[in-house]
């Protein structure tokens, strides 16, 4: 009996070992296509929908916050697509993509698809036109589609009266700065997982930051009829106490258009996903 | 009159025969503890979700419901007829003046009501759970109760037909595993073949698939059941507007779809042979 339980829990944590070894390829799994899939699992299509985005989500949580590695972010999406496809109504996968896919991956084009065919099966949820209209005006600036979704946004949350009007307030005027904050600000407080609710609460502060030194910019535009050459400017003009820190462990800098960068570009240190373009 | 009576009481007590092997293979005790595990466990799953906590628990549910139920209909309709096939207890109901379709007919109504209480049962620890969640964490769209409870209901006569086609197969097989390979066979094809009957007809069914496939898929949609009609899930997991139309479609379709199952059953037991 008990040559048996140590051969059990011996052999348990060895192939733990050996199972959290795997490369990050292996660790998501492999899912065969949706039309297969629902027809192994009879009725029960829509919990395989889910299972699949769950997995997706614990394969993100695990690899990415706990062990710091690159996901495979083209079997993520993949799965992704096979839970919607399985389950065109499943808001975590949707909801798991815009968090994920485009701030990290640069998929923004692969997400919007995602979105858009999930709004057409949610056609009452508001968040999906919002989440589709922020990634048309931030990544793609297309602002005549994001103005057309957040329209849609605003017809299904009338109560939300900045819908409205953020079209012609942002859109036309620039500030996609401010736009992303007010984005993020929506999805933050619903973000239920841990892993991505750190990813926005970080991605809003260094938005906050790069909001911080362009208000201080404009202030300085208007004080001196002139851009400032540096940041150092604004620091001498006493318009900032100190130059905000950078949450992902940048520094911030103004390039040649006099446009606030930062060298981590928005991406955790050691990654290159992403940069801030105003 | 008298023979009307007589074919009534046997029935009830072919029907009160099932119902007590249900019960002497402790099924319902079997589905108070499923469904006290559904009660526990269901909130601990829907917390993984990220934006849908009451849809995720809905859809684990109902899973759970029409999976033990799938399997409480093959274990139940499988010893409905093999247990007395093997203990030769059909010999002595055939040489008594009972007809074999009320001793058939009796038997699935005992097994129709065992089914009805596990999934009443396990409806309504899911309903205890999904109302205790929905109250912590509320859905931006009102849940569905009216929309629950006719799942729930077609479900069960999703459950009714596989049993009866379990009962057809059983009439005529001779292995126990037969049956229930081949109804375990027509329950995920019921699901797919409407979606199949879809594609031969569109233009790229037309064009990618020969005549002979094609015809195939016509003839497996109009033999097997359409399960999914019966499948409201997306209706109850996201409150998506029921078809009144469509629902009673669908039921007077079970009806049919269950009659003709059943006479089949009774026309082959009645020529089976068991000497």
């Amino acid at each position: 009996m008990l040559v048996l339980v140590v051969l059990l829990v011996g052999t348990q944590v060895e192939l733990t070992r050996v199972r959290d070894a795997r490369p990050p390829q292996a660790r998501l799994g492999f899912f065969p296509p949706a039309p297969v899939i629902k027809a192994l699992s009879a009725d029960q299509y829509q919990f395989m929908s889910q299972v699949i985005s769950l997995q997706c989500l614990f394969y993100f949580g695990t690899l990415v916050e706990l062990r710091s590695q690159a996901p495979d972010w083209r079997r993520i999406y993949r799965a992704v697509y096979t839970s919607t496809r399985l389950d065109p109504y499943n808001m975590d996968a949707y909801y798991f993509a815009q968090a994920v896919l485009t701030w990290e991956t640069g998929m923004t084009q692969q997400a919007l698809e995602l979105l858009e065919y999930g709004f057409a099966h949610r056609s009452w949820d508001w968040h999906l036109p919002f989440y589709i209209s922020f990634d048309y005006a931030f990544f793609l600036k297309d602002y005549e589609k994001a103005g057309m979704y957040l329209a849609k946004a605003a017809e299904l949350r009338p109560e939300v009266e900045w819908y409205a009007t953020l079209a012609a307030r942002y859109f036309y005027e620039g500030g996609s700065t401010a736009l992303a904050l007010s984005y993020l600000q929506e999805m933050i407080p619903a973000a239920r997982n841990e892993a991505i609710k750190k990813r926005l609460v970080t991605r809003a502060r260094a938005f906050e930051a790069v909001l911080q030194i362009e208000q201080a910019i404009a202030a300085y535009k208007e004080l001196f009829q002139t851009d400032p050459e540096g940041l150092g400017r604004l620091l001498e003009a006493g318009l900032l106490e100190r130059i905000p820190d950078d949450p992902y462990g940048g520094d911030f800098y103004l390039d040649e258009q006099g446009r606030v960068r930062t060298t981590s570009k928005l991406a955790p240190v050691g990654k290159t996903h992403g940069s801030h373009k105003n | 009159m008298h023979s009307i009576l007589e074919r009534k009481r046997q029935l009830a007590a072919f029907m009160a025969v099932a119902i007590k092997g249900g019960v002497r293979d402790r099924v319902i005790g079997a589905m108070v503890v499923v469904g006290l595990i559904l009660l526990l466990t269901t909130p601990v799953v829907a917390l993984f979700s990220m934006r849908q906590v009451l849809a995720l628990a809905t859809s684990y549910s109902l899973s759970i419901i029409s999976l033990m139920g799938l399997l409480l209909t093959l274990f139940i309709a499988m010893g409905l007829l093999a247990r007395d096939l093997e203990q030769r207890q059909v010999h002595t109901i055939c040489s008594l003046p009972i007809s074999r379709t009320t001793y058939l007919l009796g038997k699935f109504l005992g097994f129709a009501i065992l089914i009805f209480l596990a999934v009443a049962i396990l409806g309504c620890f899911s309903a205890g759970a999904l109302f205790v969640l929905e109250r912590i964490h509320p859905a931006e769209r009102a849940f569905a109760w009216g929309g629950f409870f006719i799942g729930l209901w077609f479900q069960y006569w999703v459950l009714l037909i596989v049993g009866a086609i379990t009962i057809l197969f059983s009439t005529v097989a001779t292995s126990n595993f037969l049956p229930l390979a081949l109804s375990v066979g027509v329950y995920l094809g019921s699901y797919s073949s409407e979606a199949v009957h879809y594609f031969v007809r569109t233009a790229a069914g037309q064009k990618e698939l020969g005549a002979a496939v094609r015809l195939f898929g016509n003839v497996v949609y109009w033999i097997l059941p359409n399960f999914s009609a019966f499948d409201l899930k997306a209706q109850i997991i996201y409150g998506v507007a029921l078809n009144g139309g469509e629902l009673l479609l669908t039921q007077l379709y079970a009806v049919g779809y269950l009659g003709v199952v059943l006479l089949l059953a009774t026309l082959a037991f009645a020529r089976r042979d068991f000497l």
